[in-house]
């Protein structure tokens, strides 16, 4: 898609960069500054896995226009070693680090939809959507912009 | 007892470091900032700091920030820049809070879960036992089928067994109360049919059959809900569990009832035997 942010993480200059493109996405969607916030937490977390677990990979902002809802969808692409037993990853403490709600666990509930898909060997894919509902107002300026 | 203050050392050193960041914020806002910001936060996590650490160390920070303020429109900046500086160190704390708010659901369902189990159980005990209360088998399967809907969040669950004599089958079928409305959308019944309809695209399913001691299947546990919450692992072990206690209660049920005696009947025999009895 044409309007997607694409920004290459390979160190921590890189991570700041991705989350000030998705508060600035965020934010002109509408998001509340506290939403964009919790946007840009999740997004430091699954940088930092990309960094640690992968070395390097990249992050794909999409802003996502619809009637009733706008959202952010952001995904996280690295082609490192994937996750082994994803169940346990996607639980508190499944990182070995006493389960303190942070990592994947704490960025799955930051966002609306969250997905994981990894190969061993391949890589990891991790899809997370945030999603704003649309005022009666607002849909109808929409609406009545798009007829002219 | 253990000291629950956290060391002096740790605390000193988050409102240092907290000071510092801020400081360098307040005077040249940037991205980098809040993310120092939400780096604090999350260390002070993984150190374990209480948030009220956080927030002393945060109103030391500000004090100490807005003495360098040289009129009051430098003070709104400050205090502009620090409430976003601590908006973000307090987002590790947010991930952590819903972390354990979810934590607390899943352990308040299953101790529900258990609960009902607890209760199903004896209920089966006790309607199964030949000398207790007479229980129907129809009275059996749908409580079976009330507590199985529940117990899995299922729209619909149906329970059906063949009874070993003569081969008939019974089902008992649970469904959830249909939305209010004017009309109700095909798809309200789309998880009813489909616990009757073995293949439907639009519904998860999950089936339970029931053992028997010997081996056999007496029939089975099946519930359905629309395809977009599909069943867990905890769902069907849950299944499993309830289509076991049932196979075992119905087999009770079903070696009991021939020779079902009426109330009290283990007294009336006592009596015979002894008026019987040549002394």
């Amino acid at each position: 898609m044409a309007g997607d942010v694409r920004i290459a993480i390979a160190a921590d200059a890189d991570l700041v960069r991705a989350r000030a493109e998705a508060r600035a996405i965020a934010l002109g969607l509408g998001f509340s500054k506290t939403d964009a916030t919790l946007i840009a937490t999740a997004i430091s977390e699954i940088a930092r896995n990309i960094l640690v677990h992968a070395g390097d990979g990249e992050i794909v902002l999409e802003a996502i226009a619809g009637d009733e809802r706008q959202g952010l969808r952001v995904v996280a692409r690295d082609g490192g070693p994937g996750i082994r037993d994803l169940e346990t990853a996607l639980r508190d403490g499944g990182s070995g680090r006493g389960g303190l709600g942070l990592g994947l666990p704490g960025a799955r509930r930051l966002m609306d939809e969250f997905d994981v898909v990894c190969e061993l060997d391949s890589g990891t894919v991790v899809t997370m959507t945030k999603w704003r509902i649309r005022s009666s107002l607002e849909r109808l300026q929409a609406r009545r912009s798009r007829h002219g | 007892m253990a000291d629950p203050r956290p060391a002096p050392a740790d605390g000193d050193e988050l409102a240092a470091a907290y000071a510092f960041a801020l400081r360098r914020h307040a005077r040249a806002p940037s991205e980098h900032g809040l993310q120092t910001a939400y780096e604090l936060g999350r260390t002070a996590v993984r150190r374990q700091h209480s948030l009220l650490d956080l927030a002393l160390a945060h109103h030391a920070a500000l004090l100490a920030s807005l003495r360098a303020a040289r009129d009051a429109e430098h003070v709104a900046r400050i205090t502009g820049a620090a409430a976003d500086f601590l908006v973000e160190s307090l987002s590790a704390f947010e991930m952590q809070g819903r972390g354990f708010r979810e934590t607390q659901e899943v352990a308040s369902t299953e101790r529900r879960h258990a609960e009902m189990i607890r209760r199903l159980s004896t209920f089966l005990t006790e309607a199964s036992r030949p000398d207790g209360p007479p229980a129907s088998e129809a009275e059996i399967l749908q409580l079976v089928a009330e507590q199985a809907r529940e117990l899995t969040g299922a729209a619909t669950c149906v329970v059906s067994v063949r009874r070993p004599r003569s081969g008939r089958l019974v089902r008992a079928c649970s469904s959830q109360p249909l939305p209010a409305g004017p009309a109700w959308a095909a798809s309200d019944w789309a998880p009813m049919l489909a616990a009757l309809e073995p293949e439907a695209d639009d519904v998860d399913a999950l089936t339970a059959p029931m053992p028997a001691a010997d081996g056999r299947t007496l029939g089975e546990l099946r519930v359905t809900r629309s395809a977009e919450q599909p069943f867990g692992a905890v769902d069907a072990a849950v299944l499993v569990h309830l289509a076991q206690m049932t196979a075992a209660a119905l087999e009770r049920v079903w070696r009991g009832a021939p020779t079902r005696p009426p109330r009290a009947p283990l007294r009336r025999r006592v009596k015979r035997v002894r008026t019987t009895t040549p002394r």
